[in-house]
C-alpha cells in the first residue's frame, strides 16, 4: 500500500515514488497532482498500479499518472510510460486498454450560439436520431469482411475515400486517421464480427456527443490559430473502437499471457501481460492495435458525416470543419520509444489537445508544449471518476440530474435514466482543477473553455 | 449467495462464490448474463418447458459447446467468460451453463469443456467491454470457493 510519506515532492504539481519503494521497480513512478488531489489518489489502487508499471522491462525514465488518475486494471487510468525498443522494451495490450483509440474529435461550426439557439433542441434530436448510440447498438447494415478489412487498414482515410468526409478532415486528425502498420490479418474473426455493424456508432457508458459553445478564450493567439472564437458553436465526439477494439485487446492479452514465460517476463499483475516490442507476438499486437485505432478514427469520421447531415437538415449549410481528433488509449512509436497512453492524451508542441469534461460540465481545448517532453508529450484526458457507476445508480437520480442540468440551460438526450445517473457530474473529479494542474505543470496550456448546450449520450 | 457487487471507481467489481470450482464458474457466467440483461434473472436452468420443447427440435440454436485451454485456473475463468462475452455480443444472446468439466492437463495447461444454453435478448442492459484478469484469485475460504472479478464497462 502506497502512503503519502512514500512520495517525494518535486514541485507543487509533481510527486515521485522512488525506485527503492519496491524491489521490483526498474524506475521511479511519478504523479501529477496538487496536494488536494493527491489525497483522493490514495483512496483506490491507482498508485499500486502505477508502481506495477515501473516494473515493466525496458521502461524509460519513470512511469507516470496524470491528475485525472483513477484505478483501472493493469495500468491505472491516466497512466503513461515508454519502453526502449533497443533494450527489449515491451509492448502491453493491457496498458493500452480494451477501448483502443478511445478518443475525442472536435468539430467547429461557423455559427454563434445566438444563431442556433431556437433550433438547438431540433439539432440535438436529429443528431440523436441519426447516430446509433447505446448498448450493443449497431447499424442494420453489416459490412462484409473485405469492406471491414479496408477500414481496419486505412482508417478514416477509407471513409473519406468513400465520400463521407473531406480531405482536410484527415489532415486535422492524429496520424492522419491511419496508422500505416495496420494489418487486418492479425485481427481475429471474432473481433471483426463484433465490429461489422459498429462503424458510425457511439456506444454507451461515458461516450457522448455534445453541442457546445466556446465560453471563454484563454489564449487569444493560439485560439486564433485554431479558428476558435467566443460563443462559437462546436461539437465534441467522444467514442472509440467499440467491440472490435475490445476483442483485439482480449485476444492479445490472452496470447501474451501464454507466451510470456518464453521471454522470461514475470509481472506483478496478469493484466499487464506483455512481450518484447520486437517479438513476433509484440509486432502482431502492434499491427492489430493499429487496426483497432484505425477503426476508431473511421468511426469518428462516419459520425462526423452523420452530424454534418443533421446540421444541414436542421440549419442548412455544411460549414462544419474538424479542429482535431486525438486518441487517449493507444501505444505509439515515438522517437524510438513505445509510448503507452491509457486515459492520457498525446500533446505534441503546438498540437490541439481536447479534454472532455463530465456530462454537463466544461470541456477544454489546450495546446501541447515543449515542456511536455518530460511526460513523453502527454497530458490528462478528462475529469476522472471518483464514484463507481454502481454507486452512482444507487445514490443519484437520473431525473434529478436532467432537471438540474436543464435549469442550467443544458439539454440532455439519453434513452436511459440509468445512463444519466452513471455519468452524473458528481461521479467525477472537477475537470477545471484537473486542467489547472496540467496547465501549471506546463504539460499543455489552456486555450479555450467550452460549455455544453446539449448532451447526446449512449445508454 | 452466488455473487455480490463490490465497489470500484469506474469498472464493475464482483465477488463470485461456489461450493465447487465448477459451481463458481457457473455462477460467474450467470452473474455476467444478469448484468448484460437483467431479464436473465427470470431464467432458470434447466431451460423452461417451452425452451426445452424448442430445444428438442432446434437444439443447435439453443445449445452450444465451448472448449478452452489456459495457463492456470484463474486465467481459465477469465478466458471462459471472455469467450462467452464475445458470443453474447455477436449473437445478441446471453448464455447460462448447462454442464461443465474442468481439469489440469499439466502444471501449465488447464482445460475446460462446457455446454451452454443460449437465450436471445432484444437489448443489453450493460455493455461489458471485457472481463479482466485484475484481482482474479480463486481460493477456498470458509468452505466456499471465491474470487473477485473486474468487468471493464
Amino acid at each position: 500500500m502506497v502512503q503519502k510519506q512514500d512520495l517525494t515532492k518535486i514541485n507543487d504539481y509533481l510527486w515521485e515514488i522512488p525506485k527503492s519503494f519496491r524491489k521490483d521497480m526498474r524506475v521511479p513512478a511519478r504523479v501529477y497532482a496538487n496536494e488536494k488531489m493527491l489525497e483522493s489518489v490514495f483512496k483506490d489502487k491507482s498508485l499500486e498500479q502505477l508502481v506495477n508499471l515501473a516494473t515493466l522491462p525496458g521502461i524509460e525514465k519513470y512511469s507516470l499518472v496524470m491528475p485525472d488518475v483513477h484505478e483501472g486494471y493493469g495500468s491505472p487510468i491516466g497512466g503513461v510510460f515508454a519502453t526502449r525498443i533497443s533494450e527489449n522494451g515491451i509492448i502491453s495490450p493491457g496498458a493500452v486498454g480494451y477501448d483502443i483509440n478511445c478518443g475525442v474529435r472536435l468539430l467547429k461550426s461557423n455559427l454563434s450560439v445566438g444563431e442556433i439557439s431556437s433550433n438547438l433542441d431540433n439539432l440535438a434530436t436529429e443528431i440523436q436520431r441519426t447516430v446509433p448510440s447505446g448498448l450493443g447498438k449497431g447499424h442494420l447494415k453489416k459490412l462484409d469482411i473485405r469492406e471491414l478489412d479496408r477500414i481496419l487498414e486505412d482508417g478514416a482515410q477509407e471513409i473519406v475515400k468513400q465520400g463521407y468526409g473531406k480531405e482536410e478532415d484527415i489532415e486535422n486528425c492524429e496520424a492522419n486517421g491511419k496508422l500505416e502498420l495496420a494489418d487486418a490479418s492479425e485481427v481475429s474473426d471474432t473481433a471483426k464480427k463484433r465490429g461489422r455493424d459498429q462503424v458510425g456508432t457511439l456506444g454507451s457508458g461515458n461516450h457522448f456527443l455534445e453541442i457546445q459553445k466556446v465560453e471563454e478564450i484563454l489564449d487569444d493567439e493560439v485560439a486564433k490559430t485554431f479558428g476558435l472564437y467566443k460563443d462559437q458553436v462546436v461539437i465534441m465526439i467522444h467514442t472509440g473502437s467499440r467491440g472490435l477494439g475490445h476483442q483485439i485487446a482480449t485476444d492479445y492479452i490472452r496470447l501474451m499471457l501464454q507466451v510470456m514465460p518464453k521471454y522470461g517476463i514475470r509481472l506483478p499483475d496478469k493484466e499487464l501481460a506483455c512481450t518484447p516490442f520486437n517479438s513476433d507476438e509484440g509486432q502482431r499486437y502492434f499491427k492489430a492495435m493499429a487496426c483497432g485505432a484505425n477503426f476508431a478514427w473511421a468511426n469518428r469520421q462516419m459520425i462526423t458525416h452523420y452530424i454534418r447531415n443533421a446540421w444541414q437538415k436542421v440549419l442548412g449549410g455544411q460549414q462544419i470543419t474538424v479542429l482535431y481528433d486525438v486518441a487517449h488509449n493507444i501505444a505509439k512509436l515515438e522517437d524510438n520509444l513505445v509510448v503507452h497512453r491509457k486515459g492520457a492524451t498525446r500533446a505534441f508542441p503546438g498540437q490541439p489537445v481536447l479534454i472532455p469534461g463530465s456530462m454537463g460540465t466544461a470541456s477544454y481545448v489546450l495546446v501541447g508544449t515543449e515542456k511536455g517532453e518530460e511526460a513523453f508529450f502527454s497530458t490528462c484526458h478528462g475529469a476522472g471518476r471518483t464514484m463507481s457507476r454502481h454507486q452512482a445508480i444507487k445514490t443519484l437520480s437520473g431525473k434529478e440530474i436532467i432537471k438540474d442540468l436543464e435549469s442550467k440551460g443544458i439539454l440532455i438526450k439519453c434513452y436511459s435514466l440509468r445512463g444519466v445517473a452513471e455519468e452524473a457530474p458528481k461521479a467525477y473529479k472537477d475537470v477545471d482543477e484537473v486542467v489547472e494542474i496540467v496547465h501549471r505543470a506546463g504539460l499543455s496550456k489552456k486555450v479555450a473553455r467550452l460549455r455544453p448546450l446539449a448532451v447526446i449520450k449512449g445508454e | 449467495m452466488k455473487y455480490e457487487i463490490l465497489s470500484h471507481p469506474a469498472e464493475l467489481r464482483l465477488r463470485i462464490y461456489g461450493k465447487t470450482i465448477e459451481e463458481l464458474f457457473i455462477n460467474a457466467v450467470e452473474a455476467m448474463a444478469q448484468i448484460l440483461s437483467t431479464k436473465t434473472k427470470n431464467l432458470k436452468l434447466p431451460p423452461s418447458p417451452r425452451l426445452r420443447r424448442a430445444g428438442k427440435t432446434k437444439s443447435q440454436k439453443l445449445k452450444t459447446k465451448i472448449k478452452i485451454q489456459s495457463v492456470d485456473v484463474n486465467a481459465l475463468l477469465v478466458d471462459f467468460l471472455n469467450e462467452i462475452l464475445a458470443k453474447s455480443q455477436i449473437n445478441k444472446t446471453v448464455y447460462l451453463v448447462s454442464s461443465i468439466k474442468h481439469q489440469a492437463l499439466n502444471k501449465k495447461e488447464y482445460q475446460l469443456e462446457a455446454e451452454l444454453t443460449s437465450y436471445p435478448i432484444k437489448r443489453f442492459d450493460e455493455d461489458i467491454k471485457a472481463v479482466t484478469y485484475q484481482d482474479v484469485d480463486i481460493k477456498l475460504k470458509a468452505n466456499r470457493w471465491q474470487t473477485e472479478l473486474v468487468f471493464d464497462i
